[in-house]
């Protein structure tokens, strides 16, 4: 019987994990439906193992993710476990119940940083989190984290109605402190199943990497666009950070360099993938290194050629390094994982 | 086999200027190498939140024949108009100004 544990090719850097779905909000928007935790989540033991394996495999970034991460009992202590053991951490947290003991947790976890998910002024992010108090939450734990010197990013989640608010959200969190500002685009996938008529025009995506351009241009804080915004238009080196020499998007890295695990310990390349279809196993049956090295997972990515590009991306020049960008936009857009809607090089072409 | 890749910039005036201004350097100086980096290193993405902030990161920007050339050796398909340079990589001599 082939062995199927050798070795893989593939290095694991990076890491979301998703350690409950239980949320303090049920947000329009969120792919994953959090509010309840899953049935039968990882126990915090079973977490450490994990962590275990992660710092095996050579992974060195980390994000934690929910649901909420504050209403998983122990993170911080995970956090701060696989920090000593070489991986930079951060969380991923919508605001809304950051008090001071969450600050002494975070004092705790040793986190790089803390993500907050902030999807505009006070309208639209009250509008899209349910509650009337939201923003006014999370504006007054952006004061105790910026009081208590804890480095902030903030995420955005894009869509008709909170696209006008970019240049006043920009300033906002320019004012508070914040160092890097993600910006994605919202999918049809979990409560947006179906909801088309939400999402802005891949015109208004062209739009977006300008706008990205222009205020990485002035350098008061660094705007990054999330995995399904860009590919190859003329801002293409200005939208995605600073993290190598020429940074520029080089296909989807989901089970290429990163991986995600879910509170239960299922095992998929990306948490966006919203589909039983992409679990490639699970932490408690078969360990993570097994899976990852296993000939066979990450197939769609791993095993990528140029004859399966289609739609838009069929015969595109840059598709042997774009590879039809985001795997999630594709799918919960065109049906096709190796078909991109959004693409600002085909808008640029037009 | 290796698959690092050394580059040679000729340094313009301007770009000698822009350099002292980011790197404190008592020498003259007249070219930049890049090296010790694996070749696809020199044009990838990671996770960016954690990785977007170098502290300190500077951009030098080329003129056209150094952006041809970079193309053409790395096989760079996207527009690009700077190097990213952070203080890790001159001080852990990937990137010698000399």
């Amino acid at each position: 019987m082939k062995d199927e544990t050798i070795e893989s090719p593939f290095v694991l850097s990076g890491c979301n994990w998703e350690l409950t779905l239980k949320c303090t909000l049920n947000c329009m928007h969120c792919g994953s439906r959090a509010g309840s935790a899953r049935a039968d989540e990882l126990s915090i033991e079973e977490c450490y193992r994990v962590a275990d394996e992660l710092v095996a495999l050579g992974c060195r970034d980390l994000t934690m993710i929910g649901g909420e991460v504050f209403l998983f009992r122990g993170w911080d202590d995970l956090c701060a476990y696989l920090t000593d053991n070489g991986v930079a951490v951060n969380i991923i947290s919508n605001g809304y119940i950051i008090g001071e003991r969450e600050l002494e947790q975070i004092r705790r976890s040793k986190l790089v940083n803390i993500g907050l998910s902030i999807d505009g002024m006070a309208d639209s992010h009250n509008r899209i989190r349910g509650r009337a108090d939201a923003f006014a939450r999370m504006e007054a734990s952006i004061g105790r984290l910026n009081k208590a010197n804890v480095p902030l990013c903030a995420i955005t989640s894009l869509m008709k109605f909170n696209y006008d608010d970019l240049e006043p959200l920009y300033t906002f969190l320019s004012e508070r402190n914040f160092t890097v500002w993600q910006l994605q685009l919202v999918s049809a996938m979990g409560n947006m199943e179906g909801r088309h008529d939400f999402f802005i025009t891949p015109r208004q995506v062209q739009e977006l990497t300008e706008f990205i351009r222009d205020k990485n241009r002035s350098g008061l804080m660094q705007v990054i666009a999330a995995d399904s915004i860009g590919y190859y238009d003329e801002n293409e080196v200005w939208i995605r950070g600073q993290s190598s020499i020429i940074s520029c998007w080089n296909g989807c890295q989901a089970g290429i360099t990163s991986v995600f695990i879910d509170s239960t310990g299922n095992v998929k390349g990306c948490g966006a993938l919203y589909s039983d279809e992409f679990i490639e196993g699970n932490v408690r049956t078969s360990g993570l290194r097994e899976i990852w090295n296993r000939e066979d997972s990450f197939s769609y990515n791993r095993k990528f050629t140029n004859e399966l590009l289609s739609g838009n991306c069929r015969g595109c020049d840059v598709g042997d390094v774009c590879k039809a960008g985001c795997r999630s936009s594709n799918y919960f857009s065109t049906g096709s994982l190796y078909a991109n809607a959004f693409c600002c090089h085909h808008v640029c072409a037009e | 086999m290796s698959d690092e890749q050394s580059v040679t910039l000729y340094l313009s005036s301007w770009q000698k200027r822009m350099i002292l201004d980011h790197a404190k350097l008592d020498q003259p100086i007249s070219k930049i190498t890049v090296f010790k980096i694996p070749k696809k290193e020199w044009v990838m993405y990671r996770v960016p939140v954690l990785d977007a902030i170098k502290k300190g990161a500077w951009l030098l920007y080329l003129t056209d024949e150094q952006i041809a050339h970079i193309s053409e050796v790395f096989g760079v398909k996207a527009k690009f108009s700077a190097l990213n340079i952070s203080p890790e990589h001159i001080a852990s001599k990937a990137i010698h100004i000399h």
